[in-house]
């Protein structure tokens, strides 16, 4: 009984030491523990410059105790063009690639007044984000459905991996000024608007008092589709015109512009 | 029952007065120059293409169905494909509407009614209804519509009601050899029966259900209590008057071509009724069809408490048309389903679904509310822009649960914005949620009138406008009127 005791708790102790062990091999080196980070907004801008497009990140908040800036890494091909502070200093515009969730974050390293409110905007470049789509087989053996061809999707998520939630979060898409939206997928809530001459949908989730516009886990997805505007209208006029005329001859013993059926009737 | 090749060949003029030959002359026409027009215009701000098009694709619909250049059906066809090759709508929707709640209990109630019709007990019911209160037309039509108005009572659900009188009606206008599309007396009975369907429906707070939801947004929203009492005797009167306008103006419209049933009158009928005999086995099971039916959607409420389990309104149908053939009472040779409608019907509401998907009809409200400043206007204007607005919005929202989701509570944010009385504007805003009398497409218990091919889409349209715009004129007396002396004032 006695020997059953020791060899018990001498195995307990080395569960414990390699569940310790396992525990800081699977955590990645630069992971975070959160600090206080406040996230009093975050809003994005999305533009297109050619086919790529161009995400404006404006975040507003006070930094974590450990004077980070930490932001989800984009879910989208994204390479940092640029990043800027104002209200403090930030010590290097590429940030360290970390781990918040089992998920990947920016964190960036600023100095600033503790406690105080800082504007964060990094500017990302998304390779191809507005390019048309790539040519595909037109249907498959049963004739695929019916559906407009000349159709472009868009479709971006903003996931909150952060281990708080952000207060306000905002985002925008301006699309090229040749397009239109054509239809919104998500979300549900919308508004359409033109910016600089070109279409512009925006998305606003504000929070309230003690409740966050975008909790911590949340997400945000933009999609919806775009098309080149006011294509296919001269084969539209044709075809009314066509069919308007073609009733009117049909009817034309009724509609009183005459002819053989008109006159045989008469 | 008609059926579609009896009703509306292609360009069909016969008996068409010289404005409904000119629609349907030109009809088709501006329907593709007006889509075209629609589609070709620059979006306007808020609106996403496909509401610009699903728009096009309704309003060019509803051209066609109101001149009746080309058959209903056919225009419903067209407006499926239209909405699939212009992407208003994904076909994989377009094609589930024939799956809609609303198709299978018009199949049902077609079998219950082709039961009904087979047995001989509708023409036995009709028979002594007419001999009893029917000497008249006039007063046959009104016997209809007191029916209705009881029924609002019983049961609380407007196509129930509907599928109950329909085999009703039916006979009666057999008895008055009413003749599709001819009979102004058809046209009277069939367009009546649907209004009255409606309008009283606005009478009683618990004859619908959006009006219950209405109710809860004035509670919630407003802080406005309505108890059903209160709600029946603000809305009742005008729900009364309204359906004797109705009555009245539609001797005007349509005075009916006949003052007595067919024949030798109503002592012929009373002799047929005589011949009769005693009720036949297959009559008694009509009738026990016919009573569990009515008991099952008029006890609705209480199914749970009663079986353990909520029977749906169209479940009941199925319910009813399975036992019909079950008992042998009918047989799919003697069943009269009218397809045409059935195609109708999907196009209409994927037209209208189409709309409301796109978000162009309450971007359309969005920015009728927006132009308002209800601030620099007076009471009597704010007041009529709300109630003209809920009152037709049927004619693009169909369905009145949506209605009633849209409307009441912006009109409640609106009158507290501005100061008013929440149960000033939005109470009446309600009791119009129900007026879906314009179009066949509104509502279902339209369609069922309509399928008896008595009268046009234009028909009923010119006559709902009118009668619409009275309840409208009917309910602005009341603001200042009646229901002041019930304790609702203009403002907080």
């Amino acid at each position: 009984m006695k020997f059953q005791n020791t060899v018990g708790k001498s195995a307990t102790w080395k569960l414990l030491v390699l569940a310790m062990v396992a525990a800081f091999a699977v955590l990645p080196a630069g992971s975070v523990w959160a600090g206080p980070q406040v996230n009093s907004s975050l809003s994005e801008e999305i533009r297109p410059e050619g086919i790529n497009g161009m995400l404006k990140q404006t975040w507003v908040g006070v930094p974590g105790n450990s004077g980070e800036i930490v932001l989800p890494v984009p879910k989208v091909k994204a390479t940092i063009v640029s990043a800027s502070l104002a209200g403090g200093t930030l010590k290097s515009v590429e940030p360290a690639t970390i781990t918040v969730n089992n998920k990947k974050a920016y964190s960036w390293k600023v100095e600033a007044e503790e406690g105080k409110k800082v504007t964060l905007t990094v500017i990302y470049q998304v390779a191809k984000m507005f390019a048309p789509p790539e040519a595909t087989a037109d249907s498959d053996s049963e004739g695929g459905t019916t559906q407009r061809g000349d159709l472009r999707k868009f479709e971006y998520t903003f996931e909150n991996v952060l281990p708080y939630g952000i207060q306000d979060y905002s985002i925008s898409v301006s699309l090229p000024p040749s397009f239109e939206v054509f239809a919104v997928q998500s979300p549900a809530k919308y508004s359409l608007g033109v910016k600089d001459g070109a279409p512009v949908i925006s998305v606003s989730l504000k929070g309230k008092e003690g409740v966050y516009g975008l909790a911590q886990g949340g997400s945000s997805t933009v999609r919806f589709t775009y098309l080149q505007a006011r294509k296919g209208v001269v084969f539209v006029w044709i075809a009314a015109i066509a069919i308007a005329g073609l009733s009117l001859v049909r009817n034309r013993s009724t509609t009183g512009i005459g002819g053989k059926r008109g006159a045989k009737e008469a | 029952m008609s059926s579609a090749a009896e009703r509306a060949p292609v360009f069909q003029n016969e008996g068409k007065s010289s404005f409904e030959k000119f629609l349907g002359r030109y009809g088709i026409a501006a329907a593709f120059l007006f889509f075209a027009l629609i589609y070709s215009a620059p979006t306007a701000p808020g609106l996403t293409v496909q509401g610009k098009i699903a728009a096009a694709v309704f309003f060019s619909a509803l051209i066609l169905w109101v001149s009746e250049s080309i058959p209903t059906y056919a225009t419903a066809l067209l407006v499926v494909v239209m909405l699939a090759v212009t992407g208003a709508w994904d076909e994989k929707s377009i094609l589930g509407v024939f799956g809609y709640d609303v198709i299978w209990l018009m199949v049902s109630a077609f079998m219950i009614t082709s039961a009904m019709e087979k047995t001989g007990v509708a023409k036995r019911l009709a028979l002594f209804l007419v001999s009893r209160f029917g000497e008249t037309a006039k007063r046959a039509l009104l016997g209809m519509i007191f029916a209705n108005f009881i029924l609002a009572f019983i049961i609380p659900s407007t196509t129930a009601r509907a599928i109950v009188l329909f085999p009703i009606a039916i006979p009666l206008l057999q008895a008055y050899g009413a003749i599709p599309g001819k009979s102004n007396f058809g046209r009277l009975l069939m367009i009546q029966e649907l209004q009255a369907n409606n309008i009283f429906t606005a009478g009683v707070l618990t004859a619908t259900a959006p009006q219950i939801m209405a109710v809860g947004y004035l509670r919630d929203l407003g802080g406005i209590q309505v108890s059903w009492l209160q709600w029946l005797a603000a809305s009742m009167p005008i729900a009364f008057l309204t359906m004797l306008f109705s009555y009245l103006i539609g001797f005007v419209l349509f005075p009916p071509e006949v003052q007595a049933p067919r024949g030798e009158g109503i002592e012929e009928m009373r002799k047929e009724l005589a011949s009769m005999g005693r009720l036949t086995s297959d009559e008694w099971k009509a009738i026990g069809l016919f009573v569990l039916t009515v008991f099952l959607w008029a006890s609705g409420p209480y199914h749970t408490r009663m079986f353990g389990l909520n029977i749906s309104l169209v479940m009941t149908a199925i319910i009813s048309a399975t036992l019909a053939y079950l008992t042998g009472l009918l047989s799919w040779k003697e069943t009269k389903i009218p397809w045409d409608l059935m195609i109708f019907s999907c196009g209409a509401y994927a037209a209208g679904t189409a709309l409301e998907k796109s978000g162009a009809a309450s971007w359309a409200l969005d920015r009728i509310f927006a132009k308002v400043n209800p601030a620099a206007i007076s009471f009597p204007v704010i007041f009529a822009i709300v109630i003209f607005l809920s009152s037709f919005s049927h004619m693009v929202f169909t369905s009145k649960t949506v209605r009633t989701v849209i409307l009441i509570p912006t009109i409640i944010g609106l009158a507290k914005a501005t100061g008013y009385n929440p149960a000033a504007l939005a109470l009446p805003a309600a009791f119009t949620i129900a007026d879906s009398i314009t179009l066949p497409p509104n509502c279902k218990p339209n369609l069922i009138f309509y399928s008896a091919g008595q009268f046009t889409v234009l028909n009923q349209f010119l006559y709902g406008v009118v009668v619409l715009a009275a309840k409208c004129l009917l309910l602005l007396v009341a603001s200042f009127t009646l229901f002041r002396w019930l304790g609702i004032s203009i403002r907080i």
